[in-house]
Order: structure tokens, then C-alpha cells, then sequence
């Protein structure tokens, strides 16, 4: 009972920060300047409202309520693969050629991702919903912190201007990396029971963790002029101030 | 199954990193002057000669002085996170990352002397988040309205 209500006390938590932010980036007319963490927000504020509507409508014990959480979920990190994308294009946008090599990559990445499952699957026929599914979340999961990782190196190496970037990028990484090394753990045990609790925890942790980053990427860290560090001169103008450097 | 392990591994480990990362992009962050030193002289810090000694000499750590130093000035500056010139009284979200973030070097500092790893390191870490405290404290008793008092005698007020 203690363990429901903390559950749902953290995913209700997590999902009114969301909103918050969403609200905020709209208020204060970044919608478009950030539009991928508007599209990720929004994607996870209507993919939760689903769950929650089918949670309600059928119950919890329901089959189709478990088909909506593993497709909500699946929907959510491929959302999120979206974004690393749109960071990477971002973190890329002085450097065409860069660019080309990224976009190969990452759709060799999610094809790569979704070989590996597949043939996973035919391991284990008949677990399209549970064994699927989870396998290719956590694969996809741990490719987009490998690539989030990239993106981190590659933001501090080229010394990309957008210092949000970095922050935006980090939030992303607890985001990954959290889930990824539960449902790991949670595959590798077998649905321990222990396993299980660390992973309906840890979630919405993360999640709220990866919100709470992204917050203070947005509202603390200054948007910088998007121009190499090389090519700053001794003021840069950001919203509204002047950045001594 | 070899997959797993890999990824349950890398994971945690980058976990940590992204972590580490966030708090140090936070202890980055600069002050227009250095509103610590008034802190550190009104309430008789040690962090500073901590990581000078560190810093300029290379002599042996002496481990247990440090470490009651920094456990010490640590108490001292949340307790003024918490009281000074903070009407609410209460941490905010970074002060509170923040915290941990001490406490998990601190606690990482007791494994590292333990199997005799670098000190020096995770000691300069600690004393960064101290100058950041002293920092914030400093800038809010500076900015709340007793600019005609010295931060000592802020401080005596309390």
C-alpha cells in the first residue's frame, strides 16, 4: 500500500514538473528556440495521459493496459531518440559535413538496435509485449546514452556556443542511463522481485531528475549567440545582457 | 546476457558520470567577485588553508585534520545555506544536489584513503563546493538588504 502511494506520489510529481516546464518554455516564448524539449515534454505528458486513461478504463491486471504501457513506453524512447537527434543537428549546425556522418550514424544505430532485437525475438517467440519490447527499450535506451554521450564529448570538444546544450545533454544522460541499467538488471535477474522495485523507483527518479536539469538549463544557464568559441569577441550578447568573457 | 552485464555496467557507471557532470557545470557557474572571503573571515573557515596546503605543497595529506576541517566548514555553511538571509529556511533543490553531491565525494574520499588512492583530488572537489556555498551565502547576505553591517556582524545576528 506504502509502495503505491509513494509510486504514484513520484510519477504524479514527475509529471506535474513536466508540465511546469512545458508551461514555462511557452510563457517565456522558447517553444520554438527549444522545441525539441517542447516535443519531448508533450510527448511524454500525452503518452502518460494515455497510460492513465486506459489504467482507469480497464484496470490495472487488464492485458490492454499492459499493451499501453509497453507502447507508451517504446513510443517514449524512441520520443527520445528524436531528441538526442535534433541535439546532435544542433550541436552540428556550423559543420555540414559533420552532419552527414552524424545522420549515418544514427539511423545505422537504430537499425542496428532493432536487428539485434529482432533476432532476439526469434529466441523467444510469442513475447512481442514483454520479452520485445523490453529488450529493444533497453537497447535503445543504452544506444541513445552512448550516443548522448558522443553528443556530451562533442558539445565540450568543438566548444559549441549554446552552453545549454551541455546542461540540456546531461539531463538526457541520467534520463538513459538510469533506466538503462535497471532494465538490464531487471533482465539479467529475471524480474527479481528486488529488481522490480529498484525499477519502478528509479524511473520516475530519473525522469524527474532529467525535468529538474532541464529546468535549470532553461531557466538558469544564459543562451549564448550560437558562434564558436573561437570566433567570440570579448562581449557576447545573450538574452537581454551582456556576457563579460 | 554478455550484452547486459555490459550495459548494466557502462550504465551505472555513466549514471555517475551525468551526475558528477551536472554538479560540476553548477560549481562552474561565476560570481562577480569572490563573496566567500567575507564568509570564510567572519567564521573562521579552514577550507581555504585546506586547499592551499593541498594545492602549493607537496607534502603528505594529512588525512584526519582534513577531513574533520571539511566536515566542519560543511555543517557550518549549510547551517548558513539554511538561516542566512533565506526567509524561506529551507535548501533549495541545488543546495540540496549539492549536499549530496559532498557527501558522496566525502564518502568516496574514506574508500579512496582506504585502498590508497589519489586524496588530493577528491579534496579539492570538496573544498570547491564549500567556496560555492560560501559563495551563495555570501551573495545573498551581500544582496539582502544589510549592506551596512559587515557579514560578521550579519552573522552574530542569527
Amino acid at each position: 500500500m506504502g509502495e503505491k502511494v509513494l509510486l504514484s506520489s513520484l510519477g504524479y510529481v514527475g509529471y506535474v514538473l513536466e508540465a511546469s516546464l512545458l508551461v514555462y518554455l511557452l510563457r517565456k516564448g522558447y517553444a520554438r528556440r527549444l522545441w525539441e524539449v517542447v516535443f519531448y515534454l508533450v510527448a511524454s505528458l500525452g503518452l502518460n495521459g494515455a497510460r492513465y486513461y486506459t489504467l482507469h478504463r480497464y484496470g490495472l491486471a487488464s492485458p490492454q493496459y499492459g499493451y499501453c504501457y509497453w507502447t507508451t513506453d517504446l513510443l517514449l524512447v524512441l520520443a527520445a531518440f528524436v531528441v538526442v537527434s535534433a541535439f546532435f543537428r544542433r550541436a552540428c549546425s556550423e559543420n555540414e559535413n559533420m552532419w552527414r556522418h552524424v545522420r549515418l550514424l544514427l539511423v545505422t544505430v537504430l537499425f542496428l538496435v532493432l536487428g539485434i532485437s529482432i533476432i532476439s525475438l526469434s529466441h523467444h517467440t510469442g513475447g512481442i509485449f514483454t520479452f520485445f519490447i523490453i529488450e529493444f527499450q533497453q537497447n535503445l535506451y543504452f544506444a541513445c546514452l552512448v550516443l548522448n554521450t558522443l553528443l556530451y564529448l562533442l558539445v565540450v570538444k568543438m566548444e559549441v556556443a549554446d552552453d545549454r546544450l551541455g546542461m540540456l545533454s546531461c539531463g538526457l544522460g541520467i534520463q538513459f542511463a538510469g533506466p538503462a541499467a535497471c532494465l538490464a538488471f531487471y533482465y539479467l535477474t529475471g524480474g527479481d522481485p528486488f529488481a522490480r522495485i529498484l525499477t519502478v523507483f528509479l524511473l520516475p527518479l530519473c525522469d524527474a531528475g532529467m525535468t529538474l536539469t532541464w529546468f535549470y538549463a532553461v531557466a538558469r544557464v544564459p543562451l549564448v549567440a550560437t558562434v564558436s568559441r573561437g570566433a567570440r569577441t570579448d562581449k557576447i550578447v545573450t538574452e537581454g545582457a551582456v556576457l563579460h568573457t | 546476457m554478455v550484452l547486459a552485464v555490459l550495459i548494466l555496467i557502462l550504465s551505472t557507471a555513466m549514471f555517475f558520470f551525468y551526475f558528477q557532470t551536472i554538479c560540476q557545470r553548477i560549481l562552474a557557474k561565476e560570481f562577480e567577485r569572490d563573496y566567500f572571503l567575507a564568509i570564510v573571515n567572519a567564521n573562521r573557515l579552514e577550507f581555504p588553508s585546506v586547499r592551499r596546503a593541498v594545492e602549493e605543497f607537496d607534502s603528505p595529506v594529512d588525512y584526519a585534520r582534513f577531513c574533520m576541517m571539511l566536515k566542519c566548514d560543511f555543517l557550518a555553511l549549510t547551517y548558513l545555506l539554511k538561516n542566512a538571509a533565506n526567509a524561506d529556511h529551507r535548501y533549495t533543490l541545488q543546495d540540496r544536489l549539492l549536499m549530496l553531491y559532498f557527501q558522496g565525494i566525502y564518502f568516496w574520499l574514506h574508500i579512496g584513503h582506504f585502498l590508497k588512492l589519489d586524496e588530493k583530488s577528491p579534496i579539492l572537489r570538496l573544498t570547491s563546493i564549500l567556496q560555492y556555498f560560501g559563495n551563495v551565502v555570501g551573495l545573498r547576505v551581500n544582496s539582502s538588504g544589510f549592506k551596512d553591517l559587515s557579514a560578521s556582524d550579519y552573522l552574530l545576528t542569527l
